[in-house]
């Protein structure tokens, strides 16, 4: 009895795993014979990347043309256009007389603000009064406003400190006393990380990681799509007829989407992250751990999605736009404490708003896996219960295929006489 | 005559399309659903408009009346909330690892003990900048806390020696930056992103929505029938079947100006009439893409794929995320190939910049290659149309 019952295991242990190789294989060859994923999963995850890091290339906004109008044409006006020349943000690219040839020259173009020195420039800073030159900066464009904002910010608080280091001085203190008397509480700023605010390194990692999402979600609903398209015209597969199956056959399919990805992750995460020098601290082994969750999430989740188009086509229709507001989703650009709870909780059902902070902490702050414990575990559950929606929802879909196939067999042997035009309606439909 | 008959299959072929339109729900849900759900996704999204609150930590080294009160300040700050009062540095970095905190203030020992003295340790700020925006926000708005309270110690000294309130205030800072922020009365990051990301879908939903519906009758070979309805003149079969969804498009962007106009306050400086041709524009030149799309592939879901990297690729190009100017000499001429690029210029332009009228022939001619080009693929379309070799492939 316990003998038999052993065997009884085992027997469906290694027919488990004949399934999983079954599924994996069947899977894999429908894939290689299906042009459109074929384009997604290779040329789409090459050029994507490629593409945004490249426009992505120089990371910072530096050199920001500005017009400076001098209305004071004194030493000290001077003084303040060199220091606002020789911040990095900004560069005069020229000097006008008047506030009407700046805005000409903005209106053409050639400059991306004004920056204006006003009479009475030295009088006021000698006579002790406060005095001010105003920036005109185009706020259309957002790090442009910004670096232009920094850049000015920082060179009138250079001038304004050696103004009021010289006026102490000239009342009697010392210089060490005057440093001090000026700024009694000073402040010293440390950037972490990713010390010169690199747009594109600060991006791209979590833009290819949603890249990846993305691209194995649309490619999975098109094979999926296309599997049920098919259904009516072809022979239910032999694997289909195990309905008990289900969970070896999943995982036999997910899988071959794991394999294939494994590619995909060694060429964005592994050589794209090279050549353009994203960061890389971390350990690779903790991001593969990452990564192992992650992908199997997407998949899974791909395959519940997949289920719900009848045809290949609405997966790219109803895929494509979500993509960017996932993006924002996932706080790489937009804090995540700035989102509106109910949609970030909603935004869970993404495995990459799990991904990308914890992907992020690894790569560019290099922390342990440890750090990024709550994230790992999240993922595992997502991926057990995307696995597990998955199977039954093969399942039932099986078993409508099953009855589906019947129900065609009996009309086939019914109107066996007039088969041609029948055909041809299905197949269309 | 002529024009007469052109008229009855022109309106026949509309009828048609109306009837396809109403009888599938993918394009439905691609003019009509999806564009309001998706322009309403990323307000909510965005709805907060400036970001604050970000998590920080303090190190209180010092623990006196003073530290607490600066503290107490740092966390009245718009941009930051302390959410954590410590007593270590490493304590607050393993926080700041675990992603609970984007920046630590370190209030150093003795901080109020040394305020005047000779050596007083300066306060240190260690900012996570991973994220840019985030260290962005918190590096300006944690300097002006810190800048101010210091200044506030300045002046209170200056006031014990015998300054006047007013004087001690202007003598603080002797130079004084005036800010003048041009064509965007916000100023914040967010609309910009909800300014270029609306039009961004819509041009998906324009341009994947025209694929669909002119593909998928390759698809099912039903484009005989269009074809035939429309007395084999492709002029007539593309212009009734695509003009029911420029207006359905039309409607899409009509919600859209109201969203950003009405909605987010962007003021109209320019001309509204301008703005909107250039939307019925921006429809039809998407539209006439989407038939070259299909005569150079005569493969619906190719067409897709390929559209659907086009068209998301537009926002990185425009020069809104990141800016133009900075980008690559290659990444530039290649914004060129988006039809988005120009109309985002026309629409800044007639929105917040109220640049004249003259200054926007440029960007209006630079349709006409794209218009010029879907023209071009006609003929072409016409052969896949009716040739049965073209139909229902894979």
């Amino acid at each position: 009895m316990s003998i038999r019952y052993r065997k009884n295991i085992k027997d469906k242990f290694i027919e488990g795993l004949d399934l999983t190789w079954f599924s994996l294989v069947d899977e894999l060859k429908t894939i290689v014979k299906d042009k459109g994923a074929m384009l997604i999963f290779i040329l789409a995850v090459c050029a994507y990347p490629l593409v945004y890091s490249i426009a992505y290339m120089n990371n910072v906004v530096r050199d920001i043309p500005i017009t400076v109008v001098d209305l004071d044409h004194t030493s000290s006006s001077r003084q303040m256009v060199k220091m606002i020349s020789a911040t990095k943000e900004i560069s005069v690219s020229q000097e006008v007389g008047s506030l009407h040839e700046a805005r000409q020259m903005f209106w053409d173009g050639d400059s991306k603000g004004v920056i204006m020195i006003p009479e009475w420039f030295e009088k006021d800073l000698l006579k002790g009064n406060q005095t001010s030159v105003s920036v005109y900066c185009d706020a259309s464009y957002f790090l442009i406003y910004k670096e232009t904002l920094t850049g000015t910010i920082q060179a009138s608080g250079t001038l304004s400190a050696g103004v009021e280091i010289k006026r102490m001085m000239a009342s009697g203190s010392s210089e060490e006393q005057a440093m001090l008397q000026r700024d009694p509480m000073p402040s010293k700023f440390y950037y972490l990380y990713n010390p010169s605010a690199a747009y594109g390194s600060g991006v791209m990692p979590g833009v290819i990681l949603i890249i990846l999402q993305q691209t194995l979600l649309v490619g999975i609903g098109m094979i999926g799509g296309a599997g049920k398209e098919r259904r009516n015209n072809q022979e239910v597969k032999p694997g289909l007829k195990v309905r008990r199956g289900m969970f070896s056959v999943i995982f036999g399919k997910g899988l071959a989407y794991f394999g294939f990805y494994m590619v995909n992750i060694a060429f964005t995460l592994v050589y794209i992250s090279k050549w353009f020098g994203f960061p890389n601290k971390g350990s690779f082994v903790d991001v593969c751990i990452l990564l192992v969750p992650f992908l199997f999430s997407v998949i899974f989740l791909g395959m519940l999605i997949s289920m719900m188009f009848r045809r290949r086509e609405h997966s790219i229709m109803v895929l494509v736009f979500i993509s960017p507001i996932v993006l924002f989703l996932s706080g790489l650009s937009w804090p995540s404490t700035s989102i509106p709870p109910l949609l970030y909780q909603i935004s869970h059902i993404f495995p990459s708003t799990s991904m990308i902070p914890a992907f992020m902490r690894i790569r560019t702050m290099g922390v342990s896996i440890s750090d990024v414990r709550p994230e790992l575990i999240f993922m595992m559950y997502q991926m057990v219960f995307y696995f597990i929606l998955a199977a039954v929802g093969y399942k039932i879909s099986v078993i409508r295929q099953v009855k589906h196939h019947n129900i065609r067999m009996a009309e086939i042997n019914l109107t066996v006489n007039q088969p041609p035009q029948n055909e041809m309606e299905t197949e269309t439909m | 005559m002529f024009t007469k008959i052109g008229n009855t299959t022109l309106l026949l072929v509309i009828r048609r399309e109306i009837r396809r339109i109403a009888n599938s729900w993918v394009l439905i849900f691609t003019t009509m659903i999806a564009p309001p759900i998706a322009f309403l996704a990323i307000t909510w999204l965005f709805n907060q408009g400036v970001v604050r609150d970000l998590p920080i930590a303090v190190v209180d080294l010092d623990n006196t009346a003073f530290s607490s009160k600066v503290a107490r300040m740092i966390d009245a700050a718009p941009v930051c909330n302390v959410a954590y009062r410590l007593n270590s540095v490493a304590e607050a970095k393993d926080i700041m690892d675990n992603g609970k905190i984007d920046a630590i203030v370190v209030l150093p020992f003795e901080l109020e003990k040394n305020l005047m003295n000779s050596g007083a340790p300066a306060v240190a700020v260690y900012i996570n900048n991973t994220n840019v925006v985030k260290g962005g926000v918190l590096k300006s708005g944690l300097f002006t806390t810190l800048s101010t309270i210091s200044a506030g110690v300045k002046v209170q000294v200056a006031i014990k020696k015998g300054q006047t309130p007013e004087q001690a205030i202007e003598r603080a800072r002797p130079v004084k930056a005036n800010v003048h922020l041009l064509f965007n009365p916000f100023g914040n990051y967010s609309y910009f992103l909800v300014l270029g990301l609306l039009p961004l879908l819509a041009i998906v939903f324009i341009f994947l929505g025209s694929v669909y519906a002119l593909g998928i009758e390759l698809k099912e070979g039903t484009s005989g029938e269009l074809m035939s309805l429309a007395d084999n003149n492709i002029f007539i079969a593309l212009t009734g079947k695509m003009l029911p969804y420029t207006l359905l498009f039309f409607v899409d962007l009509m919600v859209l100006n109201l969203i950003l106009l009405r909605n987010l306050g962007t003021p109209v400086n320019g001309s509204l009439f301008v703005i909107l041709a250039s939307e019925v524009l921006l429809i039809i030149a998407y539209q006439l893409l989407a038939i070259l799309f299909l005569k150079l592939t005569a493969n619906l879901r190719l067409s897709l794929s390929l559209g659907s990297a086009y068209t998301m690729m537009a926002l990185t190009f425009s020069g809104l995320t990141f800016p133009y100017m900075a980008m690559p000499y290659m990444a530039k001429l290649f914004s060129m190939v988006f039809p988005y690029t120009f109309w985002l210029k026309i629409f800044m332009g007639q929105t917040l910049r109220g640049v004249p009228v003259s200054e926007m022939v440029v960007p209006f001619l630079c349709f006409v290659p794209f218009i010029v080009a879907g023209f071009m693929a006609f003929p072409g379309m016409k052969r896949k149309l009716l040739h049965p070799k073209y139909w229902m492939r894979e």
